[in-house]
């Protein structure tokens, strides 16, 4: 769905995207992290054709995107930062808009409106709304055509547990109706949650790139077991085929209350990566 | 043009005439003229004409230039404007809607003024000269949307050009060594054709050559910028 080969962005002196290549395939969420100012924001500008790559080739859709048009664009939803709706309108008349653009049929923004939880807002100016209210309607606006590529960039970042689930079932949802997801966002428990792939930047460059729960394990040098027991006590045994008697044995007693692995979770993993590595792609 | 296109235009301009109505200071800067041609009309009836006409210069250059300014730069501030393009508008499409909407609010405002002046003589001269002002104020609103970075930038600059483009015909009209200068603006020329009712082959080129100059200034405007502006 998504092919970037050595792209390279830079803003008069500064980096902002250096060298990253790497692919989306169709139908899975892929998740792009990384910390503030690590080149996010520019790299979905320039798969989006916002702005232009210096050097490096990328294919959206099978199609190089020198040679995106206007119309292509039908194809795409996107969720930006601004939230890119219109103040003094409703969020009924809001959405309705869209729907007549996109000439969809009467109500698909409705229903939608429902299923983000704000069907009690519909005649609300979006001026008068929170917001989590509005990052919400502003993800009904991103998926109303149904698009074949969604690019979502922080699409959580100011909702509630409950909100965030239903937008999550709903980004599920669309990946089983075969949309791709383009998802950028500094929560790693959605990251682990949601994506198929993710690709860590970090000072422009990509510094690891696959599954989430795969790069955890990778980076499991310690390889180390924690167990807890009813008492309380907790003790580390290596991960080795020769403690197995040692696993067994408290299982056997059924005196296990909690069990830990070392494996990094993807916070841990975020954090040690981009405070060791200094952001190349090779 | 496309029945998708007309569809696109219509929305914009649909959306838009919603905008306005919601939006009280827009509204008030589509009445202010009008307004005060009916209170200049209640205090001093003598020489209303010539002060009516001025009123309609500055009803056809100060609104259309700040408001599209306002709104243009309204819509690249928020997204909306990206959010357009990516739901397949072409800017052409979102220029023309939006442009029509703002263009019939202010041609309606000139028309009201035409009516509190009661002379229907010469009144096709007068809406069409009026036409084109309003156009060219709209290119050029549009072009200092496009080229401000922000909301907060483009007020002062638009009502400060506005406002020089609107006064120089009155002055223009008023002293000789002015109007050497302000001859060949639009808004001189809008000015001397509402006040003699007719129109020389000069006065139509230079109407023509402003139109073609806020043209291609907004044409060149656009190009400096790229879709993320």
């Amino acid at each position: 769905m998504i092919e970037i080969e050595n792209v390279s962005k830079k803003y008069a002196d500064k980096v902002a995207v250096n060298n990253v290549t790497f692919s989306v395939e169709e139908g899975e969420i892929f998740g792009l992290l990384g910390p503030s100012g690590a080149g996010k924001t520019s790299l979905i500008k320039i798969i989006t054709t916002q702005i232009k790559h210096d050097t490096g080739h990328i294919k959206v859709m099978g199609k190089r995107i020198e040679k995106w048009k206007a119309e292509d664009n039908v194809k795409l939803g996107i969720m930006t930062e601004g939230f890119g709706l219109y103040d003094r309108l409703t969020c009924c008349e809001n959405i309705r808009f869209y729907e007549r653009i996109f000439q969809l049929p009467e109500n698909t923004g409705s229903k939608l409106i429902e299923e983000v939880g704000l069907a009690d807002a519909m005649d609300k100016r979006v001026s008068e709304l929170s917001k989590g209210m509005r990052q919400r309607l502003s993800f009904v606006r991103a998926i109303i055509n149904s698009p074949q590529l969604l690019f979502l960039d922080e699409p959580t970042s100011d909702l509630d547990p409950i909100s965030t689930e239903r937008i999550h079932e709903i980004i599920k949802m669309l990946r089983k109706q075969g949309t791709t997801v383009f998802l950028s966002t500094h929560d790693m428990s959605e990251a682990t949650k949601l994506c198929d792939k993710i690709g860590l930047l970090n000072h422009g460059g990509l510094i690891e790139y696959g599954d989430p729960h795969i790069l955890c394990t990778g980076y499991n040098s310690e390889n180390m077991i924690t167990i807890i027991d009813k008492k309380g006590v907790s003790r580390t045994i290596e991960n080795r085929p020769e403690n197995a008697g040692m696993f067994c044995e408290y299982f056997k007693n059924n005196n296990v209350i909690s069990i830990k692995s070392s494996e990094m979770n993807l916070e841990q993993l975020f954090i040690k990566l981009t405070s060791e590595k200094g952001g190349t792609n090779e | 043009m496309s029945r998708n296109t007309c569809i696109k235009i219509r929305e914009i301009f649909s959306k838009q005439k919603t905008d306005v109505f919601r939006n009280k200071r827009m509204l008030l800067m589509f009445l202010i003229f009008p307004i005060l041609t009916i209170f200049y009309l209640l205090i001093e009836r003598d020489g209303i004409q010539a002060s009516g006409m001025m009123f309609m210069v500055m009803n056809v250059v100060m609104p259309p230039i700040t408001l599209l300014a306002s709104a243009v730069s309204e819509e690249r501030e928020k997204g909306t404007l990206r959010s357009l393009i990516f739901a397949g508008i072409k800017p052409i499409e979102f220029f023309v809607g939006v442009g029509l909407c703002m263009g019939m609010f202010n041609f309606a405002s000139t028309c009201i003024i035409g009516i509190i002046l009661g002379n229907g003589d010469g009144a096709g001269l007068i809406l069409a000269t009026a036409g084109i002002a309003i156009i060219c104020s709209m290119l050029f609103g549009t072009t200092l949307g496009l080229y401000t970075k922000n909301q907060v930038n483009v007020a002062p600059s638009s009502a400060t050009l506005s406002m020089l483009l609107g006064i120089s015909a009155v002055l223009g009209s008023a002293n000789e060594k002015v109007y050497k200068v302000t001859r060949f603006f639009y808004t001189q020329v809008t000015m001397d054709i509402f006040l003699e009712n007719e129109i020389s082959r000069g006065q139509f080129l230079i109407l023509f050559t402003n139109f073609l100059f806020f043209l291609i200034l907004f044409i060149l405007i656009y190009l400096r910028r790229n879709k993320a502006d």
